[in-house]
C-alpha cells in the first residue's frame, strides 16, 4: 500500500467542520492542516505526556515541609513553586523536555496527518526520509537517516551528563 | 512588638485513625516569653502546633491571635499562613538545599518594604522601634545581628548539605525570625541534636527570644526542656488541654493523676544559687536551703529548678542525729492520701512538699494532719535544672 501525502487544498473560511477551527481560521486567516503552528500544536499534543510523568515525579518528590517552611515565610503559593519546587525539579523537567523533544523528532504519523509535506513548512526529517524512500532515492534517506541518529545520540548523550552534573543535582 | 499578644485557640479535629484533637487554650504571651506545649508522644502537640500555623485546617472552632482571628471554620474565616507573620521551626532542619545560608535565612525577605520594616525604617538615624530591639546604637542590620548570635555569621556561602545538625538548625531559626515574625512557632527543634549542643541552642534560642522580644510556642516531650524554656506550660493529653499555668506552679501541683503521670511525679521548686563548696551546691527555695550534690558547677544567683522525687523523702519525727543526709527541713503534716500500702504525705516545710512512704511506717510515727516532722532529703536526690530565664 502507498500512503501519499496530501497536498493543501484551497478551502473557503466556512470549510472548517468545527465551530473552534471555524473560529481559529476566521482570527488567523487560515486553518491549522497543512501550517508548521497545526504541525506544533498537534505534536505538544501528542507528545506531552512524555513530559508530564517525569514532571509529576520530580514535582511530587519535593518535600512537603520546605514548602510549609516558605509558605510559614510569607512567601505564596505559586512564588513557592518557582523558588523552591521548580529549582528541585530541575532533573525531572530536563529529562521530560528532552525525552519530549527526542520523541517528536521521530514522530512520523502525525506529522504527515497534520502537516503533510509542504518543503521548508512542514517537512521534517522523518518526512524527509520516507520522501526519499518513496522516490527510490536510497543514498538521501541514508544521508539523512545517518544524520538523525547522530542528533539523537547526541542528544540522549547531553541529557544524561546534564543529569549526572552537580547544578543539576538538588543538594539534598 | 512590646506588647502581650494573646492566644485563644477552641479547636477540634478528627483523624481516620479515630484520634481526635478537642483543644481549648487561652493564654497571654508577653514579649521573649515562652509557651510550652508538654504531653506524650501522640498527644497533639504538633497538630495544635500547626493548626495556629494555619498548616492544618481544623475541623471546627477558632483560633485568634492579637486581636486577629486566623481561623474561624463557623464564619469560614481563614487566615493563610502567609498572612500570620509566624516564624516555624520543625524538629528536622528543612533548609532550602538549593539555595545557600545566607539566602536561606534571607528567603522571607523579599519587597524592599520588608526589608525596610525589619530595618527600622529608611534613613531613620536612632532606629525605629525595630532597630531600638537590638539594643544601643544605630541600627545594624538586625538579620546579620541575629545570624552573629547564632553563631552562623560565617557559614553564608555554605550549602545545607555542608552543615552538621546544629548549624542547620540555627540556620533554619534564622530563617524563621528573620522576617520578624510576630509569633514563632517551635516544634521540638532540639530533638535531633547531640546533647551539648541542644543546651547551648537552647540558652541562644532564650537569648535571641529576649533580644527581638518575639513570644514563642515550643513542643516537647521533654521535661527538662519544658522545665528550662518554659515560662508557661500548657498539658496535652489525648488531644486535650489539660492544665494551663506556669511552669513551676503545673510541675508542682498536677491537676488530677493522669496530668502527675506525664508530668513525671517530683516536685519542682523555684529556686536560686547561693554558692557552692566541695561539690555541693547550697540553692534558697523561699527562705529554705537546700543542699545540692551537682557535678557541674553553677554560678551564684542563677536561676533554678530543683526537683525531689517523692519517694526520696523520708520523715523523721525526732529532731535528727548525725546522719549522711545533708538536708533536715522542719515541716508539718498538710494532708495523707492513701493509693494501696503506700501513702502520699504532703508538707509544708516553706514550700510544699510530697512525700512517699509505706503505710506502715506512717502507723509507726503517727502522722497525722498537723503532726511535726522533719523531712530528710540526700543532697544526690536533689537535681537541678537551670532556667535560661534571664528574668530576675
Amino acid at each position: 500500500m502507498v500512503i501519499t501525502a496530501p497536498v493543501a487544498p484551497e478551502r473557503s473560511l466556512n470549510a472548517w467542520p468545527s465551530p473552534v477551527g471555524r473560529a481559529y481560521a476566521r482570527i488567523v486567516g487560515q486553518g491549522l492542516p497543512f501550517t508548521f503552528e497545526g504541525l506544533l500544536i498537534a505534536s505538544v499534543l501528542y507528545s506531552m505526556p512524555f513530559a508530564v510523568q517525569p514532571f509529576a515525579v520530580e514535582f511530587a518528590s519535593v518535600d512537603q515541609r520546605l514548602l510549609e517552611a516558605s509558605w510559614s515565610l510569607g512567601v505564596s503559593p505559586l512564588e513557592t513553586f518557582r523558588r523552591v519546587v521548580i529549582p528541585l525539579s530541575m532533573r525531572g523537567l530536563v529529562t521530560g523536555i528532552v525525552l519530549s523533544f527526542a520523541h517528536t523528532l521521530g514522530e512520523f504519523g502525525v506529522v504527515l496527518m497534520v502537516g503533510g509535506n509542504l518543503p521548508g513548512v512542514t517537512r521534517t526529517v522523518s518526512i524527509s526520509i520516507y520522501d526519499a524512500v518513496q522516490s527510490l532515492d536510497y543514498a538521501a534517506a541514508s544521508r539523512t537517516s545517518l544524520l538523525l541518529l547522530i542528533v539523537s545520540f547526541i542528544i540522549l548523550a547531553f541529557t544524561y551528563s546534564l543529569q549526572r552534573s552537580v547544578w543539576l543535582k538538588p543538594r539534598r | 512588638m512590646a506588647e502581650t499578644a494573646s492566644l485563644t485557640l477552641a479547636v477540634t479535629q478528627g483523624f481516620p485513625s479515630g484520634f481526635t484533637i478537642d483543644a481549648s487554650l487561652d493564654v497571654d504571651l508577653p514579649p521573649g516569653s515562652i509557651l510550652v506545649l508538654f504531653g506524650p508522644s501522640g498527644a497533639g502537640k504538633t497538630t495544635i502546633l500547626r493548626q495556629i500555623a494555619g498548616l492544618e485546617h481544623p475541623a471546627a472552632g477558632t483560633i485568634r491571635f492579637d486581636g486577629e482571628v486566623w481561623c474561624d471554620i463557623k464564619r469560614l474565616l481563614w487566615c493563610p499562613p502567609q498572612k500570620r507573620r509566624i516564624g516555624l521551626v520543625f524538629q528536622n532542619p528543612t533548609l532550602f538545599p538549593h539555595l545557600t545560608v545566607r539566602d536561606n535565612v534571607r528567603y522571607g525577605i523579599r519587597s524592599a518594604s520588608d526589608a525596610q520594616r525589619v530595618r527600622g525604617g529608611p534613613g531613620s538615624a536612632t532606629g525605629g522601634q525595630t532597630g531600638v530591639r537590638m539594643g544601643v546604637g544605630p541600627p545594624s542590620d538586625p538579620i546579620a545581628e541575629t545570624e552573629r548570635m547564632l553563631g552562623i555569621g560565617d557559614l553564608g556561602n555554605r550549602y545545607p548539605a555542608a552543615l552538621s545538625g546544629g548549624e542547620a538548625q540555627r540556620v533554619a531559626l534564622a530563617r524563621a525570625l528573620a522576617p520578624d515574625p510576630r509569633l514563632l512557632l517551635l516544634d521540638e527543634p532540639f530533638a535531633s541534636l547531640d546533647a551539648p549542643a541542644r543546651l547551648r541552642l537552647r540558652r541562644d534560642v532564650r537569648a535571641l527570644l529576649q533580644t527581638t522580644s518575639t513570644p514563642a510556642i515550643l513542643v516537647t516531650h521533654d521535661r527538662a526542656e519544658a522545665l528550662a524554656m518554659g515560662d508557661t506550660v500548657a498539658v496535652i493529653i489525648g488531644g486535650r488541654v489539660r492544665q494551663v499555668g506556669l511552669v513551676s506552679d503545673v510541675f508542682s501541683r498536677p491537676g488530677d493523676a493522669e496530668i502527675a503521670a506525664s508530668l513525671g511525679i517530683e516536685a519542682v521548686l523555684p529556686a536560686r544559687v547561693i554558692g557552692s563548696s566541695g561539690g555541693v551546691i547550697e540553692v534558697a527555695v523561699g527562705d529554705v536551703t537546700l543542699h545540692v550534690a551537682e557535678r557541674e558547677p553553677m554560678a551564684p544567683r542563677t536561676l533554678v529548678y530543683a526537683c525531689v522525687r517523692a519517694e526520696d523523702v523520708t520523715l523523721e519525727t525526732r529532731a535528727a542525729g548525725q546522719a549522711s543526709t545533708r538536708n533536715h527541713l522542719a515541716a508539718h503534716v498538710v494532708s495523707i492520701a492513701s493509693d494501696g500500702p503506700i501513702d502520699r504525705v504532703t508538707l509544708n516545710c516553706g514550700f510544699a512538699l510530697d512525700a512517699l512512704i509505706t503505710r506502715r511506717s506512717r502507723e509507726e510515727l503517727g502522722l497525722t494532719v498537723g503532726t511535726p516532722v522533719t523531712a530528710a532529703i540526700k543532697a544526690t536526690s536533689v537535681h537541678l535544672v537551670s532556667r535560661f530565664s534571664p528574668k530576675a
